[in-house]
């Protein structure tokens, strides 16, 4: 009994908050649900990154193109075949972000570390590249505009309020299915590979191939929220594909704390509700304060945020007992 | 297999299977057929041919820079060989990376120990169980919800009295526990040959009779090929002892044979 109570109060602070993420419609008005939205969005594009970036230990610098391929795919499909249909459009938008992780994946994964990191920067501006260079298909730098909220075929419109749901519900679904994946064997293979290929693979694991597939499981979730995305803001440009975009959210996991899962989304927390505030002063200034603010995380949390709280709770829990 | 006479097991010993003079059949783990290795012009291992019997325990010596941990390399896989064979259980492993040899039943150890500093001591433990089983693709359970998986790397962790520490992190723990892990993930995935480099690298006297107490316990039915500085280990735990000098093995017997071998005494127990 005492064991199943100290598990319970470990989970108290995720159900807190997925209490207040449920009632936060009827808490906060409509800007800062659509800034909840975002963090959402881009702390699962944070999280998906952080199986690869912070367990595996690849650095991959081309999960914004990922995420730019499956938002554009939804977008182009409903501007030039008048698609409207969530049930197409989703899947087509997942396919080609899979379809993507896959070939980048197979061509970056020929090298290691920094080497890695440059590949995948480049194939990633390769992306950026195209959505600026066939700017008569894809708007160019003006972007794609005028994306719907998603059509479920259900017989009912969506609201922005729904639309908050909508991006909730498949947050949850998504950060449990990698929340298993991370706690599962193939999981911690991807950690032991951090730690010691070599000793990986005198276990008998095919290192290769295991890093592969976390890369393509990470890009599919980069898929998802870009897809989501695409929805919610209606909007793709290239910017939400270029390496700016993927630094941003390596940075999210860098301050909220890398190989730690939910210190993706509180970085990505972090960067929103600072951008929010910041620009509502100055938006000149926004760079700097986030330039301070890493720098200052990684002062005083090396490891990120999210270990310094850990601990916190933990010994809020021992004080309890 | 149907037994062969002695004098008809060809010179390769391609079948992996011998008789002994009172006709039981000898299985023949390990086979290494004249391995070289340069590194450039430097000739690190010249030639070497050695076999290793099934549950035999044998020991390889030599001063440093003898070619030990490079032997240990290229029968793991993880440095390709300039020439000569290997064969383990009968089939040629020469040109294999080293996860293929590890699922084929070739386990090794690390001179300098390989862990998983920054996850616990149980987690170690299943991550080597699983990685010879297709449980280590399973995405969706957790690690520790495989019983047959958690019980025994239960025995294994009792073993070495580390049962109580399995949710401390490696990092946490002391030199002497570090090598014992060492061992016990080489020994997780039950492996039929285990190659132990210097299990007893950087220990006290004491830690080190307390390891080989716990080799000796441990790996009764496993064929060992181990090398080490540290004679005790040697003599307690081989049954036969090869001198690697040079990148050659100059003498091999039983350790009492190498205890009185002139030259052995020479070059690697020194002339004191």
């Amino acid at each position: 009994m005492v064991f199943k109570k100290a598990r319970f109060i470990r989970f108290v602070p995720s159900l807190a908050l997925l209490l207040l993420l449920i009632a936060a419609p009827s808490i906060f008005d409509r800007v800062f649900i659509s800034l909840i939205s975002q963090i959402l969005i881009y702390g699962l594009l944070a999280m998906s990154l952080d199986l690869i970036f912070g367990y595996t230990g690849m650095w991959s610098f081309c999960h914004a193109a990922i995420f730019g391929v499956a938002g554009y795919t939804v977008g182009l499909l409903f501007k030039y075949y008048s698609i409207k249909s969530f049930w197409v459009l989703a899947p087509a938008g997942l396919s080609m972000a899979v379809l993507t992780s896959l070939i980048f994946g197979f061509v970056a994964l020929r090298a290691r570390t920094v080497y890695f990191l440059l590949i995948t920067f480049a194939l990633g501006q390769l992306i950026y590249g195209m959505t600026i260079k066939f700017n008569k298909i894809t708007g160019g730098s003006d972007g794609l505009p005028d994306i719907p909220f998603p059509d479920l075929g259900l017989g009912f419109s969506f609201t922005p309020t729904y639309m908050y749901y909508f991006i909730l519900i498949i947050f949850i679904l998504s950060v449990f299915v990698l929340y298993r994946v991370i706690h599962s064997p193939f999981g911690h293979s991807l950690q032991g590979i951090r730690e010691s290929e070599n000793r990986m693979r005198a276990l008998g694991y095919k290192v290769w191939l295991h890093r592969y597939i976390a890369f393509v499981i990470s890009g599919f979730f980069a898929g998802v929220s870009g897809i989501l995305y695409a929805h919610f803001s209606g909007l793709m440009t290239p910017d939400n594909t270029g390496f700016t975009a993927s630094g941003l959210v390596m940075i999210m996991i860098i301050i909220g704390g890398s190989g730690t899962l939910w210190g993706a989304l509180i970085g990505s927390f972090i960067i929103f509700v600072l951008e929010f505030y910041v620009s509502g002063i100055s938006t000149d200034r926004w760079p700097i304060v986030l330039g301070v603010c890493f720098v200052v995380a990684v002062m005083f949390a090396r490891r990120g945020i999210f270990p310094v709280l850990d601990r916190l709770w933990n010994k809020v829990m021992a004080q309890m007992d | 297999m149907r037994p062969t006479k002695p004098s008809n097991v060809p010179a390769g010993f391609s079948i992996g299977v011998l008789l002994n003079v009172t006709g039981d059949a000898i299985v023949v783990i390990l086979e290494v057929e004249k391995v070289a290795k340069n590194y450039g012009g430097l000739k690190v291992l010249m030639d070497i041919s050695f076999r290793l019997k099934s549950g035999e325990k044998v020991a390889l010596i030599g001063p440093n820079g003898a070619g030990k941990t490079t032997l240990f390399n290229v029968l793991s896989g993880f440095v390709p060989l300039s020439s000569g064979k290997i064969r383990f259980l009968g089939r040629e492993i020469t040109h294999l990376p080293p996860e293929t040899r590890a699922s084929l039943g070739l386990a090794r150890s690390f001179q300098i120990s390989s862990l998983f500093p920054q996850m616990t001591v149980l987690n170690n433990v299943l991550l080597a169980i699983h990685g010879v089983q297709p449980t280590r693709y399973h995405m969706f359970r957790s690690i520790t919800a495989y019983e047959d998986d958690l019980t025994r790397a239960r025995e294994l962790l009792q073993l070495v009295d580390l049962w109580n520490k399995r949710d401390s992190l490696i990092s946490a723990l002391g030199h002497g526990e570090q090598r014992q892990m060492e061992i016990i993930l080489s020994l997780a995935s039950q492996p039929k040959l285990l190659l132990l480099d210097e299990p007893s690298a950087g220990l006290t006297s004491d830690e080190s009779d307390k390891l080989i107490e716990m080799i000796h316990g441990l790996v009764a039915d496993t064929t060992v090929l181990l090398t080490a500085h540290d004679t005790d280990l040697v003599f307690t735990l081989a049954e036969r002892v090869m001198v690697l000098y040079y990148g050659e093995i100059i003498a091999q017997g039983t350790p009492e044979e190498i205890q009185n071998d002139p030259r052995v005494r020479e070059i690697y127990l020194g002339s004191e």
